[in-house]
């Protein structure tokens, strides 16, 4: 089987004033054609990074390595030219804050067919068409009126679905979404969630949904990849994930959901402590600290990637003792 | 029973669109001081270029029985210690100095905002390339360096404008790169980038619409301290040379009569001042107008 995105050994790091920081270390994944990959993790974790790393919009501060091969080409090798046609016509991005990620000057039809018209070779006219067409397919009612209006008079939920309309105007193979929903109400998540799904099954798009809110990916995702400080730490089929939970992170993740059938008056569960400092990284395994199964076997080896089931990755020195985590 | 209408299917549907262009001429329009400003401003540039034909008496026609003149109707604003006509000259020598002004503010606009957009956009090193030398332009002191240059090359209007805007083109590229670099730091900036736009787009497209606002203001504020220095060096005679009057110059050559014909000195000094100040409630107006937070309406 071939993969639409094939990453293999994804290092960041930044240069900083008090030395390198390693954002995203070893990280290995692929996306098959048609699939959505969810990447979890909570902030810092190195999810956003990795993606803007995939689209090479990171700036020069950062060191990146390893190697993407996206439609048969390296996205890590080309030139920034050959990658700016990349960007907009193979991938498309949709960033967190629809209320900062347009420009208030133009109209949001302008914006929208300003992307066709870097692309392709049309007239304005044909671009504003595609505008509509594409503000529809992306559930904006009214486009025709609304091709005319400016970033102010949408609402979140509204810009939010613009910026999916712009991300796959071009018809691209790969949406990369980072956090598309965390900005909006509850209410408006699931809509715009809904409206990915459709665009997705209307123009065959692969997407990688990167967030920290394993809920939204519950009804959403077919696989589910977990990071944690940078690295990989689970990665597996989503009910895998959900029931056959084998890493003691991802459990910490999944307990840390509020339940709907909570008692009123009982304590959310939370991760206690901090994720390490990635300036300069324990030794052992870097959950260790924060893990209830933590041994002093973990605090001095760093635990690898290791197969734990079909398709079924998780990076924990105790897996096979502690089984199927509940 | 009634229809039940989708809520977010309407909403923000209900007035006209109103560009952001749009919604500051609205809010300048009702800033009645900037609007009355404005209004005398063009009255005065509108004299300065057309009363002088009202007249009869051409700008440098010497006239020795007409010395010193007191203001009657022939000659509105009485006639200099060769016999000219100060009307005529005092309409020639705001046309002169308007145009200087014009004429900087059009090129140091020019320079600061390439520079300015330039040194914000790529930072690093071209942003301390050219920080450094707005630095090195900006401590010199400036009658000094505008004193020896407009010996050097002023004597005409043009040379003056080059010299003037040669100084003045920092401030408009510090607030364009201050701006820029704000802006490049926007998450729609980010987004323009994930769609594939080059930089050359990213600046010019995505960036520079926001910087207009600022750019207009520091413009009317130019135009200002343009006019000023212009008048300052004519006055010291480092700026434009005679025959050809601005009212720097015209005020230099009458400033002995002060004591006995005030009205002289006055005259052209007050269009100095008023141009200014009129100019400054226009910059005023704008920026309450261009301000997208204000709350004036």
């Amino acid at each position: 089987m071939t993969f639409l995105l094939d990453v293999k050994g994804l290092n960041v790091r930044f240069r900083t004033e008090f030395g390198l920081v390693h954002a995203v270390n070893e990280v290995s994944f692929s996306v098959s054609k048609g699939e959505t990959l969810a990447v979890v993790g909570e902030s810092g974790s190195g999810k956003s990074v990795t993606a803007l790393a995939l689209m090479r919009l990171l700036d020069r501060t950062a060191l990146i390595d390893g190697e993407a091969s996206f439609e048969g080409v390296n996205l890590f090798t080309m030139s920034e030219k050959e990658m700016q046609k990349i960007r907009g016509a193979r991938i498309g991005m949709i960033f967190q804050d629809p209320m900062t990620a347009l420009n208030p000057v133009f109209t949001v039809g302008d914006q929208i067919a300003e992307v066709v018209l870097i692309h392709r070779d049309c007239t304005k006219q044909e671009a504003k068409t595609r505008a509509i067409e594409m503000m529809g397919l992306v559930g904006i009612p009214d486009s025709r009126r609304r091709v005319d209006q400016y970033p102010h008079e949408f609402s979140g939920g509204m810009r939010q679905r613009a910026m999916i309309a712009m991300a796959i105007a071009n018809s691209p193979s790969l949406l990369i979404a980072d956090e598309p929903t965390t900005a909006l109400d509850v209410t408006v998540q699931a809509q715009v969630m809904e409206v990915i799904r459709s665009v997705q099954e209307s123009i065959g798009l692969t997407v990688m949904l990167i967030t920290h809110d394993l809920g939204l990916v519950a009804g959403f995702a077919d696989r589910i990849q977990v990071m944690y400080a940078g690295q990989l730490v689970e990665t597996a089929e989503r009910d895998r994930i959900f029931y056959e939970t084998r890493n003691p992170y991802t459990r910490a993740l999944l307990d840390s959901i509020p339940s709907q059938l909570g008692v009123p008056g009982t304590e959310l569960k939370t991760i206690g402590g901090n994720p390490p400092s990635l300036l300069s990284p324990p030794p052992g395994c870097l959950f260790q600290p924060r893990c209830v199964h933590a041994t002093e076997d973990c605090r001095m080896t760093r635990p690898e990637l290791k197969s734990v089931g079909q398709n079924h990755l998780s990076r924990c020195l105790r897996s096979s003792d502690l089984g199927v985590l509940r | 029973m009634t229809d039940l209408v989708d809520v977010n299917s309407r909403e923000g549907l209900g007035a006209e669109s109103l560009s952001f262009g749009r919604l500051a001429l609205r809010r300048f329009v009702r800033h009645r001081p900037a609007i009355v400003s404005l209004f005398l401003l063009i009255l005065m540039v509108l004299a300065f270029f057309f009363a002088g034909r009202l007249s009869n008496f051409a700008f440098d026609a010497v006239d020795v029985t007409k010395r010193l003149e007191n203001p009657s109707r022939e000659h509105p604003f009485g006639t200099d210690e060769i016999g000219r006509d100060l009307f005529v000259r005092t309409m020639l020598g705001g046309q002169y100095s308007v145009r200087v002004a014009l004429q900087v503010s059009l090129l140091a606009t020019a320079i600061g905002t390439i520079l300015g957009a330039i040194a914000g956009y790529f930072g690093r090193w071209v942003d301390t390339a050219i920080s450094q030398m707005i630095n090195l332009i900006l401590i010199v002191p400036a009658l000094i360096v505008l004193a020896v240059f407009a010996q050097r090359f002023g004597g005409s209007p043009v040379g003056l404008a080059l010299v003037l805007s040669g100084l003045l083109w920092t401030r408009i590229a510090r607030v364009v790169r201050g701006v820029v670099m704000q802006y490049k730091e926007q998450e729609f900036v980010l987004a323009a980038k994930a769609v594939g736009a080059k930089p050359g787009r990213i600046v010019a497209r995505h960036i520079l619409p926001n910087v207009v606002g600022s750019v207009l203001v520091e413009i009317t504020l130019l135009l200002g301290t343009a006019i000023v220095l212009e008048s300052t060096l004519s006055f010291l005679g480092l700026g434009v040379q005679p025959p050809i009057p601005t009212l720097g110059n015209l005020i230099q050559q009458s400033k002995g009569a002060i004591d006995d014909a005030p009205l002289r000195v006055l005259l052209p000094g007050f269009f100095v001042v008023f141009f200014v100040l009129f100019i400054n409630f226009l910059g005023d107006g704008l920026r309450d107008a261009l301000d997208p937070r204000s709350k004036r309406q």
